[in-house]
């Protein structure tokens, strides 16, 4: 395992910026996770550092060494396509000793079965071994095309978005058997997804990529906490984070160059029914709204509410929906107001 | 019928017969789906049976009799098995199995050798391959007949094309050798024309399965560090396989009954090293006029081609399923 390095790296197709001066530092053994939206030049960027892909300007170093100039198979990679990219006139086993038999590795047959053999064990796809690859399930073709990756020891695991294709249940299993085997394996891991779960729960840096460009890098934490600007503090967080004009709010003490503040719907606290609050309660970002719906998802309720010309979203306690009715008058708090001017650049209190 | 669920008439099949005009119908009702169907198939079917597969029943029957079709009021006799074991037996029959032989493993080999390097250097997508493609495909457009008479032109020994160009390479007078005249040069005279004629159709699906591989999977090999050597061993010729196996059928079936194109390049000769069997087949039948024997050779030669086919298609899908 090695660490990674991109240094100021810009790529484009024709007239399309897909990457854009990005500059990044993994460190060995560290999982980050690319995200954001379609077209953000995560793919992009992925395939750049595998080297499927030239740089215009900037250059990729993979454990300390230049390799901008180098072919895929001089870096010592391991790439997981978005499409299940298996040989398809391979049987499972042939597909997984596929990267084995390059002459980069000096290993005899026994060898090879026995690493074959591990891995499939790693996927679980010990018991299909000798299916043909264009007979599997969706799932097991993806966990054979990871598996395709582990079977090597490359310098650096790089995956493209490999759970997308997957429904729901297994998306979730395999996640986590993602992360235990990057712990167990101490794997560099360079991932893409436009799904936040995933990056909330398996990196330990999230890079959140728009436009080309790395917008903020940082563990899922700072991101969440702590974001850069309104696109960052809108990509993570299910229910989105509310986001509303200064003025809505009364009694804010919000910085000067603030137009839009942003509260996430934990930090929205439902403190009493009725259109007035008690006077006597503190009267910082307090606001009254009227409740339109309820979502009940079991672990928690969600609470459509109308401001006024806004819509915001708040969660409620389990069993809210038995004390309250549609349509009814309530009262919130605003807990941890994130600002942002009117470029959505971030403003600090 | 109010009770109906709403869903019946959503189905378009539905929605269309709703929208039939009445007085058709009306004319249909009475039939059900199954008999207006085979009322459209009628045609073709009649049509099939009565150029297809009538003339064949009736070869089958022909073949055990001494037949002919030039002597109508002579009396016909069932002579059984006399006309296989005759052929079976002819030394010239053999002969031309053996030219047949020559032709098709040859023409086959050449072919799937010339078309899928054309293709897999097309695939390469170089500036201007799209003209190029067209380019090579011309001579698979003209007509058998054409490619024949304009051939005998170029192998013409003293103002032919074909016999400037070899003298230009070796140096031999271009005289001293005539390609559709001489026994050692004509069955490779022949070979060379359908190489040239039909090694673009191989190129073609050559080409259809290459295009078929995605770039993902190439991409795959890369990263997994396989050589170009072995990317194409062991990706492009395996997946290639079925569409290239499957020219081979295409060509074999086509060059086991060639006719025109030899018959105007040779007619068969000199004597009878180019006499492929569709040749000698329709010497006995239409210049001997001997219709049972010649019925029961072409009974022959289609279970031959019909048997190696069907062995062979199998071979394809098992391949195709891998």
């Amino acid at each position: 395992m090695a660490n990674v390095t991109l240094r100021g790296v810009s790529k484009r197709f024709k007239n399309l910026v897909a990457v854009d001066d990005v500059s990044i530092d993994i460190a060995d053994g560290e999982f980050v996770v690319l995200l954001g939206p379609t077209g953000a030049g995560k793919t992009t960027t992925l395939r750049l550092v595998a080297g499927l892909e030239k740089p215009e300007a900037g250059s990729v170093l993979i454990d300390g060494k230049d390799v901008t100039g180098f072919a895929p198979s001089q870096r010592d990679v391991s790439f997981v396509f978005q499409q299940y990219s298996l040989y398809p006139h391979l049987s499972v086993r042939d597909n997984l000793a596929f990267p084995l038999k390059s002459p980069a590795h000096s290993l005899n047959a026994s060898q090879i079965k026995a690493r074959v053999e591990h891995v499939a064990e790693l996927v679980q796809i010990a018991h299909k071994l000798d299916n043909r690859s264009t007979a599997l399930s969706g799932g097991e073709m993806q966990r054979v095309a990871i598996g395709r990756a582990l079977v090597r020891d490359p310098a650096v695991f790089l995956m493209d978005e490999p759970l997308s294709s997957l429904d729901a249940k297994l998306r979730g299993d395999l996640r986590v058997e993602l992360k235990r085997i990057q712990k167990e394996l101490g794997a560099t891991l360079l991932y893409v997804t436009h799904d936040q779960i995933e990056a909330m729960t398996m990196a330990d840096r999230i890079g959140i990529l728009d436009e080309g460009r790395l917008v903020q890098l940082g563990t899922p934490r700072e991101i969440y906490e702590d974001p850069v600007n309104v696109h960052v503090a809108a990509r993570l967080g299910q229910p989105a984070i509310n986001l509303l004009p200064v003025s809505v709010m009364g009694g804010v003490s919000a910085p000067q160059s603030a137009s839009t503040m942003g509260i996430r719907t934990e930090h929205l606290d439902v403190i009493g029914q009725g259109t007035r609050a008690s006077d006597n309660d503190d009267a910082a970002m307090k606001v009254a709204a009227t409740l339109e719906r309820v979502e009940f998802l079991g672990d928690q309720n969600r609470l459509h509410l109308r401001m006024g010309d806004h819509r915001i979203v708040t969660l409620g306690d389990g069993d809210i929906e038995y004390r309250i009715q549609p349509g009814s008058e309530m009262t919130l708090r605003a807990r941890n107001a994130l600002y942002f001017d009117q470029n959505g650049e971030r403003v600090r209190g | 019928m109010p009770n109906n669920p709403p869903s019946i008439l959503d189905r378009s099949a539905d929605k269309a017969a709703a929208l039939t005009p009445a007085r058709m119908s009306r004319s249909i009702k009475g039939l059900s789906d199954r008999a207006v169907a085979w009322w459209f198939i009628a045609p073709t079917i009649i049509l099939l049976l009565a150029i297809n597969i009538f003339p064949l029943i009736w070869a089958v029957k022909l073949s055990f009799t001494n037949y002919r079709a030039n002597r109508l009021n002579a009396e016909v006799k069932d002579v059984g098995l006399r006309n296989y074991e005759r052929i079976l037996t002819d030394p010239d029959i053999w002969q031309a199995m053996q030219a047949t032989a020559h032709f098709v493993f040859w023409t086959i080999l050449l072919q799937t050798l010339i078309g899928f390097a054309l293709a897999y250097l097309i695939d390469r997508k170089f500036r201007g391959h799209a003209f190029w493609t067209t380019v090579i495909l011309i001579p698979m457009m003209l007509s058998p007949a054409v490619v024949g008479n304009f051939w005998r032109f170029l192998y013409q020994p003293q103002i032919g094309l074909f016999n400037y160009i070899v003298t230009f390479f070796t140096g031999a007078e271009p005289s001293s050798f005539q390609m559709l005249g001489s026994v050692d040069l004509a069955p490779w005279a022949i070979v060379i024309v359908d190489t040239w004629m039909w090694t673009p159709y191989v190129m073609l699906i050559c080409l259809a399965g290459l295009r078929s591989i995605p770039d993902y999977i190439y991409e795959a090999a890369e990263v997994d560090r396989a050589s170009n050597w072995r990317r194409f061993w062991s990706i492009t010729l395996p997946m290639a396989l079925p569409f290239i196996m499957l020219a081979v059928l295409f060509r074999g079936i086509e060059n086991f009954k060639m006719f025109d194109m030899v018959m105007l390049l040779t007619g068969g000769g000199p004597g009878s090293t180019t006499e492929v069997a569709s040749i000698t087949l329709k010497r006995e039948a239409f210049e001997k006029w001997r219709t049972g024997y010649s019925s029961a050779f072409a009974i022959i030669l289609f279970v031959a081609v019909f048997g190696l086919a069907n062995i062979y298609v199998k071979a394809l899908n098992r391949v195709k399923q891998r």
